[in-house]
């Protein structure tokens, strides 16, 4: 008896669900939507040319300071520094040249270093050639001195110069520094 | 006295999407992939978003209205799926759309091709709907080129039952 009850109680609830639900007749439907993405060139940049200073002196007993600037050929001397070279050779210093590609038509932005020491290796045996600051970085790229942006092929070209000082005692020697210059999309 | 004269319209179903998925901006060297998730979370391997789009989940919309004069309380199942969403290659680069996921109660991803099935609880007013998200993973390689990349991304949807 308990079992045919039980099977009494659900053929009701059958039933009910049977008699209160519509028949289903809506018809599909489809959604069209989009994924995008922007995928932009990664950047390049490739170190043209170094930074040069020439080959310098200065007077006995007095610093200077020597300096290259994007866009001129040779340096500008101040204090007691001066060039040691003769017609062209005096243009052989020069700011130095970066090229870069990316996005075409798409700003983006130089980081340059504050100062850049550089070490020296004195030529006289038993001399110290003291490190020497290059300060006062200034830059100028192909696009123009604003903002920099990548032309319709997706370059661009940028100088850095510097301004070296050279102290009162500084010794013959050679010196060599390497900077890092970071470039991002901005 | 003129008798009033009834029209029960039938049911109807609609899905609509209401906003793309977007993945934005991004930057990679070689190859790379970047998630977005239903509830808009990103997260990216060897690509760089750039600020300047926003991403975000699809959004997609699904509306039951039932026939008119009906009166009961129902749940609707419903079959969601997503067909397969090709490759795309444009301009050397090349990207694939992988690993979908909504915020769909009981649907935590879409297989495409395979069909899942969403309840519906509590329908009793005139119109039910529920608006969800989809995320999914964008798988990139590109070489020293970058494109814009389009995926159609379809959502087909049948409702299977009316349970009262």
């Amino acid at each position: 008896m308990a079992a045919l009850r039980s099977t009494g109680a659900a053929l009701a609830i059958a039933a009910s669900m049977l008699t209160s639900a519509p028949a289903c007749h809506a018809k599909p439907s489809t959604a069209i939507g989009v994924a995008t993405a922007t995928v932009f060139r990664p950047l390049r940049v490739v170190a043209v040319a170094d930074m040069n200073f020439g080959t310098v002196t200065h007077a006995a007993g007095s610093g200077g300071t020597v300096t290259v600037s994007p866009g001129g050929a040779g340096a500008a001397f101040s204090g007691g520094a001066s060039a040691v070279c003769t017609a062209s050779d005096c243009l052989a210093a020069h700011a130095a040249l970066f090229s870069v590609s990316g996005e075409p038509q798409r700003n983006y932005a130089i980081q340059l270093p504050a100062s850049i020491t550089a070490t020296g290796v004195a030529t006289d045996p038993g001399a110290t050639a003291p490190p020497l600051v290059v300060n006062g970085l200034t830059l100028r790229t192909t696009s123009g001195t604003g903002q920099p942006r990548f032309d319709a092929s997706g370059a661009d070209r940028f100088e850095v110069g510097g301004t070296i000082t050279l102290p009162a005692d500084l010794p013959p020697a050679r010196y060599r520094a390497s900077f890092a210059v970071i470039v991002s999309y901005s | 006295m003129a008798p009033a004269a009834h029209a029960d319209s039938p049911s109807s179903f609609t899905a609509t999407a209401d906003q793309a998925l977007s993945f934005g901006t991004i930057v990679t060297s070689g190859s790379g992939s970047r998630t977005v998730g239903p509830d808009g979370s990103t997260t990216n391997n060897g690509v760089f978003p750039l600020g300047d789009s926003a991403s975000g989940p699809a959004q997609f919309t699904m509306t039951y209205t039932r026939a008119g004069g009906d009166p009961h309380l129902y749940q609707l199942l419903i079959q969601v799926m997503l067909p397969t969403v090709s490759p795309v290659r444009a301009n050397g680069v090349q990207g694939s759309l992988s690993g979908f996921t909504t915020d769909l109660p009981g649907v935590p991803t879409l297989l495409p091709g395979q069909a899942a099935v969403f309840t519906m609880p509590n329908c009793i007013s005139k119109t039910c709907s529920i608006t969800f998200h989809v995320g999914s993973t964008l798988n990139v390689v590109s070489g020293n080129t970058g494109a814009k990349l389009t995926f159609p991304l379809m959502l087909m949807t049948t409702v299977t039952a009316v349970l009262g």
